[in-house]
């Protein structure tokens, strides 16, 4: 009997697991280098980003309804397309002792900026930004107002 | 004990196809893909010998470009066009020079010396070459070294007259770069030397710039 409820929990936990990793993980890295600078490590399931961003409140983008409507459409279509892409850098920039690096890497993007001030690492699944896209563009959509 | 034994041993075989699934997902999921053959990207390299601590890096898909452009719906740019409107550039009329460059021959159809700068402009197999010198813009190096400024600018003609297809005082710019993905060759696009910094826009189907 036991041994079943073990099996139940431990499949139950296992869909579970397997439907939240199976966009992979959003991971976020700020590490600022001054004293109480911030130092944050996010490792969130990508899954939960569309889930979000269908119970976003609305007020919390009444504001940037413009910037939204023309946003939304070019980051589907990048993110969509990026997919299709091998793993590459996109963009590399280098000025004194700034550098900025943005890439596509396995299955996601892959923005990293490092100075002597800071260190910022951002890695977003193309998936999930696809997918928060269409929920909020499919919103917005739906009550344009 | 024994059903205990094969209740757990059906617990962790669960487990196991479980791991293996969510590993499948995520090979699945990193299994990088391939460009496509005949697939170009644009580059763009800026170095400077001098100081190493300065430098650019972009590669970019052109296909990808003309769909991102087609997607932006923002001031003078929507859906791939950009207005220019009235606007004549200081009295030049940007549309009908292009016009008259892309049914004109081969040939060079500007050359303008002033003081130091000297500009051409000529058509030539199937190309727009636009080369400015600029003697002027001298710039001192850390060795001492004295060099001029020059940029030399090719456009396919393909992609000049897919500019100005759609007439009015729009330039399409969408259909300008799906011109340049169907161009198919590497080719130098803009070759700019100032000093020792040097500045590369060139295409080729690798998608890297190194």
């Amino acid at each position: 009997m036991l041994a079943k409820i073990a099996l139940g929990f431990v499949i139950t936990a296992g869909l579970g697991t397997a439907y939240l990793l199976q966009d992979g993980l959003i991971r976020v890295t700020v590490e600022e280098y001054r004293k109480d600078g911030t130092y944050l490590h996010l490792y969130v399931p990508a899954e939960l980003a569309p889930l979000a961003a269908h119970f976003l409140p609305r007020e919390e983008f009444r504001g940037n309804m413009k910037d939204l409507r023309e946003m939304l459409p070019i980051l589907r279509t990048m993110s969509a397309e990026l997919t299709k892409l091998p793993d590459t850098v996109l963009v590399e920039v280098r000025d004194g002792d700034e550098h900025v690096r943005v890439a596509k890497n396995g299955g996601g993007l892959e923005v990293e900026e490092e100075s002597p001030r800071e260190h910022v690492h951002v890695y977003v699944p193309l998936r999930a930004l696809y997918d928060t896209a269409e929920v909020l563009q499919g919103r917005l959509e739906a009550n344009p107002n | 004990m024994k059903l205990q034994n094969a209740g757990w041993r059906l617990a962790v075989g669960g487990m196991a196809l479980l791991v293996a699934g969510v590993l499948a997902v995520g090979l699945a999921n990193a299994r990088p893909a391939q460009p496509a053959p005949g697939d170009l990207w644009l580059h763009v390299r800026v170095d400077n010998p001098d100081d190493r601590s300065e430098m650019v890096r972009v590669n970019f898909p052109v296909a990808l470009a003309e769909k991102l452009v087609s997607s932006i719906d923002h001031d003078k740019l929507r859906h791939g066009h950009i207005n220019i409107g009235d606007n004549d550039f200081n009295g030049v009329d940007l549309r009908a020079i292009l016009d008259a460059v892309s049914q004109s021959k081969d040939g060079e159809f500007v050359t303008v010396k002033h003081g130091d700068q000297e500009v051409r402009v000529a058509k030539q197999a199937g190309m727009l070459i636009v080369h400015v010198t600029d003697n002027n813009r001298m710039s001192r190096h850390h060795d001492g070294e004295m060099s001029k400024q020059e940029v030399e600018i090719h456009v396919p003609m393909a992609v000049v007259n897919a500019l100005v297809t759609s007439g009015g005082h729009d330039l399409d710019v969408a259909a300008a770069l799906h011109a340049l993905a169907a161009h198919g060759t590497d080719t130098e696009l803009v070759s700019i030397k100032d000093g020792r910094e040097t500045v590369r826009v060139w295409l080729d189907s690798k998608n890297t710039s190194d």
